[in-house]
């Protein structure tokens, strides 16, 4: 599903590189847990795995394309349809519906605009039924502003969001370190449900050890990226 | 293309989140466009108004001196004729074949700031304005009797005169009366509807009664010692000498600019005769620089709109740099963003423009009774022309493009931030 090899990235010509990773790679369907504290090239991992920032040298692998092959448009296109990311927090539009938060890469991508309206009719309905089971369901909700949520129920539309339309790849950065540990319990119970059900692979980033136990595979960013190992030892 | 409607949507969406400072923006930027097509319009319908003026009248003719002073003051009763034409010329002319009508004016007094004329029972019939409208009693009929006036409707309202009523007029235009001709009253028998020409504001009195009041005066004082009395005025004849100008129908169109040449090379005295639609053209000529002024000022006030709504885009971007940054996570790219941002712009000025036509027509379908009768402007409430169109279009067209600058600042920092700010 990821396949990197020989990945050098800076973010200008003069600066030292932020990241140097002779090879990662995560296989399709695996749950993988990637420590990295911030500040370790963590950003620019995702990056680079999202298309957003093109790597200098080496080759980014994402379910089967060269990323380095494609426009900066085509590389837009290509994240709207295979990958969902939720992040730390402001995942969600504020303005826009809770409804209309979860549809939003249906808009930008007609692949997962199709698949939603596959699953269930349409792709409103798709996002209903995926709020539902991260237990969003109540329809006065629904319609509401995403801002009159609390942080977490905002995660958790985040997680429908970054399903729906069925992604292979999902992404995520710290979803829970604004979280509660009560809802964080929960919110990682939610998780795992949903990206198996939806049978995507599942790439979560974070800092925090404690949730590292869930995951199939555990890799720390330090390992793989020799700049940080470079700097660790200067 | 589906990312576009996409696109547009979330505009909308966004700025209905906004919707005080857009509202605002909107609405300043819809005052502009009414500014911009309020002045166009008076332009274009003032111009016409101005043209209407006198209709129907083939020639004015009065003594020699320039076009456009001829027609300030026979036409519009403004400034004063530097000599008048003898009666012996007048009716020299009037017989020549080829003229239909004539109608002769004669000017020099007052009545409390409005002109007198002295004309003859013709002009009533003769005068035409718009397009060959004629004049009409509000109340009452022409003069009759040598004492008798008719009133323009102007001078009826703002002085509250009423048929039947006497008023004294003054001799000269000085204004407030210091030498009156207050052995002569006149009665108003007759008050004219309101028609937006200079007729409105004119006192009309029968040539004989200009001869009649000046019979006692020589060189514009009171000859000492001598009175005629009104009755005794009556019994004299009262053949004008002299008169200020005269309006000319001819027989056929076709002759004027013989009829012009003719006039202009009469041997017997210096005078002047003028196409009057020719002259009116001359005279709005020379108003265009204010009519310009009018044009370039609307358009700046129109500029302060779009600024209006540049400052707004530009202060709302960084805070919406978080909106940018999940909008690129799920899949928008740089160009996406810079769309947005046009996007918005369109939309804020479609609706400033949409507004603003709006307002013009209600504004227009409030004041037009009120214009109408105060300055006989008939203010049309049809469909914007073609050159409002364009200057709506062209409103559009720059906000959208001035939207470019906003745009392609989010586009800037849509490419830098990529799916997180760093805040």
């Amino acid at each position: 599903m990821i396949d990197l090899q020989d990945v050098r990235f800076r973010w200008r010509a003069e600066d030292a590189p932020v990241l140097d990773i002779p090879s990662f790679t995560v296989t399709a369907g695996e749950r993988v847990f990637l420590a990295g504290p911030s500040g370790s090239g963590k950003t620019t991992l995702l990056n680079l795995l999202g298309g957003v920032a093109a790597a200098e040298s080496g080759r980014v692998e994402v379910d089967g394309t060269d990323l380095a092959a494609l426009s900066g448009a085509a590389r837009d296109a290509f994240r709207a349809e295979r990958i969902g990311f939720i992040f730390q927090m402001f995942n969600l539009i504020p303005y826009l519906s809770v409804i209309d938060n979860v549809t939003l890469p249906c808009r930008f991508s007609r692949a997962r605009s199709a698949a939603a309206q596959a699953a269930a009719g349409s792709v409103e309905a798709e996002a209903e039924r995926l709020l539902r089971h991260m237990e969003i369901g109540a329809p006065a909700l629904l319609r509401r502003p995403a801002a009159a949520l609390s942080t977490g129920q905002q995660q958790r539309v985040a997680v429908a969001r970054s399903l729906i339309g069925r992604p292979r790849l999902v992404i995520a950065d710290e979803p829970t370190s604004a979280l509660d540990r009560d809802v964080r319990r929960t919110f990682m119970e939610l998780l795992f449900r949903e990206v198996e059900a939806a049978g995507a692979t599942l790439l979560f980033v974070s800092h925090d050890e404690g949730l590292a136990q869930d995951f199939g595979r555990r890799v720390k960013l330090a390992e793989i990226n020799r700049v940080g190992t470079a700097e660790a030892g200067a | 293309m589906m990312t576009l409607g996409a696109i547009l949507g979330l505009s909308v969406k966004s700025l209905l989140n906004r919707r005080l400072t857009v509202g605002l923006t909107v609405l300043a930027l819809a005052i502009s466009v009414l500014l911009m097509l309020g002045v166009e319009k008076l332009r274009t319908d003032a111009k016409l108004g101005f043209a209407n003026t006198i209709s129907g009248t083939d020639l004015i003719v009065g003594a020699r001196s320039g076009s456009i002073q001829l027609l300030l003051y026979s036409v519009f009763r403004i400034g004063n004729a530097t000599n008048n034409i003898s009666w012996k010329s007048y009716r020299e002319i009037a017989a020549r074949p080829d003229v239909a009508w004539t109608v002769p004016i004669s000017l020099g007094d007052s009545h409390r700031g409005f002109r007198v004329m002295g004309t003859t029972k013709e002009f009533f019939s003769r005068y035409r304005y718009a397009d060959g409208r004629a004049l009409a009693f509000a109340e009452g009929r022409p003069f009759d009797d040598l004492f008798d006036t008719v009133l323009g409707a102007e001078v009826a309202e703002s002085l509250g005169y009423k048929l039947g009523q006497q008023i004294v007029v003054a001799h000269g235009i000085g204004g407030a009366g210091f030498s009156r001709h207050e052995d002569k009253p006149f009665t108003v028998t007759g008050i004219l509807a309101r028609t937006g020409t200079p007729a409105d504001r004119t006192v009309h009195v029968g040539l004989a009664a200009i001869e009649a009041i000046h019979l006692d005066w020589k060189g514009g004082s009171r000859v000492p010692g001598m009175s005629v009395g009104a009755e005794r005025a009556r019994a004299m004849r009262l053949q004008p000498k002299s008169i200020t100008a005269f309006m000319v129908g001819l027989k056929s169109r076709l002759g004027a600019f013989r009829a012009l040449r003719a006039i202009n090379e009469y041997r017997r005295e210096p005078l002047l005769a003028i196409l009057p639609g020719v002259a009116l053209q001359e005279l709005w000529g020379l108003m265009g620089t204010a009519e310009t002024a009018l044009g370039v000022i609307s358009l700046f006030v129109v500029a302060g709109g779009l600024a209006g709504m540049l400052t707004m885009l530009l202060a709302g971007l960084n805070e919406r740099r978080r909106e940018m940054a999940i909008l690129r996570a799920v899949g928008a790219g740089p160009r996406h963003v810079f769309a947005m941002f046009v996007a918005e712009a369109l939309v804020i000025t479609t609706a400033g423009a949409v507004l603003g036509l709006i307002l013009l027509q209600l504004g227009v379908l409030a004041v037009r009774p009120w214009i109408e009768s105060r300055f006989g402007l008939v203010l049309p409430l049809d469909w914007p022309g073609a050159r409002d169109w364009a200057l709506l279009g062209l409103v559009v067209a720059a906000g959208t493009l001035a939207g470019a600058l906003p745009a392609a600042l989010a586009y800037r920092h849509a490419l830098a931030d990529g799916m997180t700010v760093r805040t």
